[in-house]
């Protein structure tokens, strides 16, 4: 679990401590110094070069250097496991949507044409339980959809694509407790999205809120919390996430309003 | 975290506030500074989480106002007491 949640330090931007005349500021940082070398876990010096490859039974990992302290090390979350992160994130995924353990490991099988045993996908429910929450749910939720329909996936064409999606059983389940029963409108509006919406309204790009210059000042507070700790187990696995979102994701702040 | 987490129940959900809903939020209180006949955006997650409906954003320049906005969408006749909204920004 702590190899897992480790953080991708893979984006950090500090510069050598250890002798001042590599101490440069970003702006003078040439573009290979700004690459994704990941700074040495010993001394923090950022200069860490590539040095060979270690080849493990299914993936390569990339190794490091440290020209102070020599140390070598390898920068990718999840290091000193058999199985590569994204394979396991995907076993868990594909269980909580519904499927068997049997039918988790043909799926993986198909999908990255390696075989998992069963107890070892059952030891990575085990172990992943606490993040993935779902788990307490996926009973009720297999009673009421299956694996297929569990999740409706729709594309639309705003400015430029974007999925939206809807779990349908975690909306039914909670929905259903008490606590929840006044936000019963946004089922319906989550139904009108996928059916009558007015598509043509989200075609002008001055009208979009990410443009927008308003001067709102809601109140603002800083926490850690169980969505935090997701994000440092999903960001390091996806390939397509950007430096500047997996450095920002160590924490959350939380505004109410009016 | 859609599939994964136990609150998340929607992902990339398109919002909108038209003049008449922009109006509707002022009669009631909100201080909305702001002249436009249409607002639109994208909620990156939205979760229901202990009574609250949640609309999450990240990566965005101006992300408190747009989840504001958001929190205020999909309009007051979908709302019924505004103060069930929370605006959480992960970063």
């Amino acid at each position: 679990m702590t190899a897992l949640l480790e953080s991708s330090t893979t984006n950090s931007t500090r510069t050598c401590l250890s002798t001042p005349s590599s101490r440069l500021q970003p702006s003078q940082m040439s573009n290979s110094t700004q690459q994704l070398n990941p700074p040495c876990p010993k001394c923090h010096c950022m200069s860490t070069t590539r040095r060979g490859k270690r080849r493990n039974r299914l993936r390569t990992l990339q190794l490091f250097q440290c020209p102070e302290c020599l140390h070598r090390f390898t920068g990718e979350a999840g290091k000193n496991r058999t199985y590569p992160l994204k394979l396991i994130l995907d076993a868990v995924s594909t269980f909580n949507l519904g499927y068997s353990i049997t039918g988790t490991r043909s799926i993986l099988r198909r999908r990255f044409h390696v075989d998992v045993p069963d107890r070892t996908i059952n030891s990575w429910l085990t172990a992943y339980r606490s993040v993935s929450t779902y788990a307490r749910l996926r009973a009720a939720g297999k009673k009421l959809f299956d694996p297929h329909s569990i999740i409706v996936s729709r594309f639309f064409e705003h400015r430029q694509v974007y999925r939206f999606q809807v779990h349908n059983a975690k909306l039914e389940l909670s929905l259903r407790s008490p606590l929840h029963r006044h936000l019963s409108p946004l089922r319906a509006y989550l139904t009108a999205v996928q059916r009558d919406f007015p598509h043509h309204l989200f075609q002008n790009t001055a009208e979009r809120s990410s443009t927008f210059p308003a001067q709102l000042h809601p109140a603002i507070f800083h926490k850690e919390n169980h969505a935090t700790r997701l994000a440092d187990l999903v960001l390091p696995s996806s390939p397509r996430i950007t430096r500047s979102v997996t450095k920002h994701c160590n924490g959350s702040c939380s505004s109410t309003i009016p | 975290m859609l599939i994964n987490d136990s609150v998340t129940v929607a992902v990339e959900v398109p919002v909108f506030l038209t003049q008449e809903d922009i109006s509707c939020y002022r009669s009631r209180g909100f201080d909305l500074d702001f002249e436009s006949d249409v607002i639109t955006g994208h909620i990156n997650f939205l979760q229901i989480r202990n009574g609250h409906i949640q609309p999450d954003a990240h990566k965005e320049t101006h992300a408190h106002v747009q989840l504001t906005i958001y929190a205020l969408a999909p309009g007051p006749e979908n709302q019924p007491a505004p103060e069930i909204l929370q605006v959480r920004l992960v970063r």
